[in-house]
């Protein structure tokens, strides 16, 4: 009798917190923050490759490419993968 | 030193009579794992343990576990990179190509657990509508971007180590390694360096924010048991950290034993590693402790009883053996190493160090399924099937076909060639 009760007042209390709970209730811009601190270093990264020294035009040529191609890679496995799978859909 | 040269290309130009087997055997369990994933393609999730209830299992488990290994690869080549920590520096692309292997099986499980995988392209697809609200999308940002670098920062510094690998080999090999550095010029090392070291700085803040963000995926939840959780991001890195370092040890005693490196890969390397791994395995521990206490004592009730069960009930056999067995014995052992002066001992160190490996994989495991069971009132619901059982051997027999097969592209250790000159 008193696990049943814990289990039924654990069970209001799991639904009454989530629909409490609004997700990012001050409507604060927290996406943006988070994405922009994770993407900050890269500018900093891409502003060396291009302004730092020494410097060559073929290898920072290289480097971008390289960034670019592993980028698409990413973006083109997941596509990839969702297309191959979507074939038992 | 030439012949050192010599020795450390010799993965990429010898294969042992044992390779072909060792892979043979892999890419059976592989091809067996696929069977599996097949059927649960098939037939849907019904097939695996997993349910309404208890959402997310042994995939999610594996998620969080490769994402932590993964950790290890570039603190360490940060590391040799920053703080001119030159005597890892053997070890260096051993543990950059494990971050690589690693975050590919995290991607993959994410795929794996997914009902409907054909819908994996709405993440990019849909990405500017939720990357304001949803730490998934947060995540995948960050391991995207920490992919994109890992890679960048493996290849770059290690073209000129595959340029020495050609001009010491013939026929296909010295073809192979010619397409592996498209536009290589002699003197490039010079920007290249800077790049590396550009890139060194730039992964640091990325690789920490990966492990946030996963964290972030749990502890946002707010109505589940033990996951809301301030501290959740720190937590999270200082396993990534223990674990990461432990599987390079595991993996650098095995390429040094199998290589004949023991001259290269010294064993105060393992002692300086061991020493950091137990240190970062007592952080841990306390921070268990805290969380664990906190919930007992004052947690609201989902808190207390979830964490009741962790200790005390239906997961107590596992957790207590995960603890002592993985936890407290191997930093036991490595803390008393650490006081033994000039002693390391690689096999036990690399024993000890796989026993936290495992223990770090079954913590993930106890990190989801007790609250996502018991938070629900149903304990002792979830238990994988032999699909997933088969999908997780795979899931670690590709690491290591993927490992092994790379080690015949990839010099694993980085080749002094301006001192050989």
């Amino acid at each position: 009798m008193h696990e049943a009760l814990v289990y039924i007042a654990l069970a209001i209390q799991s639904v009454a917190s989530a629909l409490e709970s609004t997700v990012n209730p001050l409507g604060r811009p927290l996406g943006l923050i988070v994405v922009g601190i994770i993407e900050a270093p890269v500018v900093v990264l891409l502003l060396a490759a291009l302004l730092g020294k020494p410097r060559s035009p073929k290898i920072t040529a290289l480097f971008m490419g390289w960034v670019l191609v592993m980028f698409g890679a990413f973006v083109g496995a997941v596509f990839f993968l969702s297309y191959l799978l979507g074939i038992f859909y | 030193m030439t012949d050192n040269v010599d020795r450390m290309l010799r993965p990429l130009m010898h294969t042992s009579r044992e390779f072909y087997p060792f892979v043979a055997i892999l890419g059976l369990t592989f091809a067996v794992s696929v069977y599996a994933y097949q059927q649960q393609l098939m037939y849907g999730l019904g097939v695996t343990g997993l349910n309404d209830v208890t959402i997310w299992g042994v995939y999610i488990a594996n998620f969080i576990f490769f994402i932590g290994i993964s950790h290890a690869g570039i603190a360490i080549s940060a590391a040799v990179r920053l703080l001119n920590a030159h005597r890892y520096k053997p070890i260096a692309r051993i543990a950059e190509l494990l971050t690589i292997v690693s975050l590919i099986m995290a991607g993959m499980s994410i795929v794996i657990d997914l009902g409907r995988p054909d819908r994996a392209m709405l993440l990019i697809t849909e990405y500017a509508s939720r990357f304001m609200y949803s730490p998934l999308i947060w995540d995948i940002t960050a391991v995207a971007t920490y992919l994109v670098l890992s890679t960048t920062y493996l290849y770059l510094p290690m073209r000129r180590d595959i340029k020495v690998a050609m001009e010491r080999s013939t026929g296909w090999r010295a073809s192979l390694f010619k397409r592996l550095i498209p536009l290589y010029e002699e003197g490039e090392e010079a920007t290249i360096d800077r790049l590396s070291f550009w890139l060194a700085v730039t992964i640091l803040p990325v690789m920490v924010m990966v492990h946030t963000t996963v964290a972030w995926i749990f502890s946002l939840l707010s109505s589940r048991p033990l996951w809301f959780n301030a501290f959740a991001g720190p937590y999270y890195i200082v396993a990534a950290v223990a674990s990461g370092i432990a599987s390079v040890m595991v993996i650098a005693a095995v390429v040094r034993r199998i290589y004949h490196w023991e001259d290269i890969i010294k064993p105060d390397l393992f002692r300086g590693l061991s020493n950091f791994t137990a240190m970062t395995t007592l952080v841990y521990l306390y921070m268990m402790m805290a969380e664990q206490l906190a919930a007992l004592f004052a947690g609201p009730s989902g808190e207390a009883f979830v964490s009741e069960e962790w200790l005390f009930g239906s997961f107590a056999a596992l957790f207590w053996v995960m603890t002592t067995l993985g936890l407290v014995i191997p930093f036991l052992y490595m803390l008393v190493q650490a006081f033994r002066k000039d002693y390391v001992n690689v096999g036990w160190t690399a024993a000890m160090s796989l026993m936290l490996v495992i223990a770090f994989w079954f913590k993930r495991y106890m990190i989801i399924v007790p609250t996502l069971s018991i938070g629900v009132q149903q304990v002792g619901i979830y238990s994988p099937t032999w699909i997933e059982a088969a999908i997780l051997l795979g899931s670690f027999a590709l690491p290591l076909l993927l490992y092994t097969v790379l080690t015949k592209v990839v010099p694993l250790i980085e080749l002094e060639v301006k001192h050989d000159a």
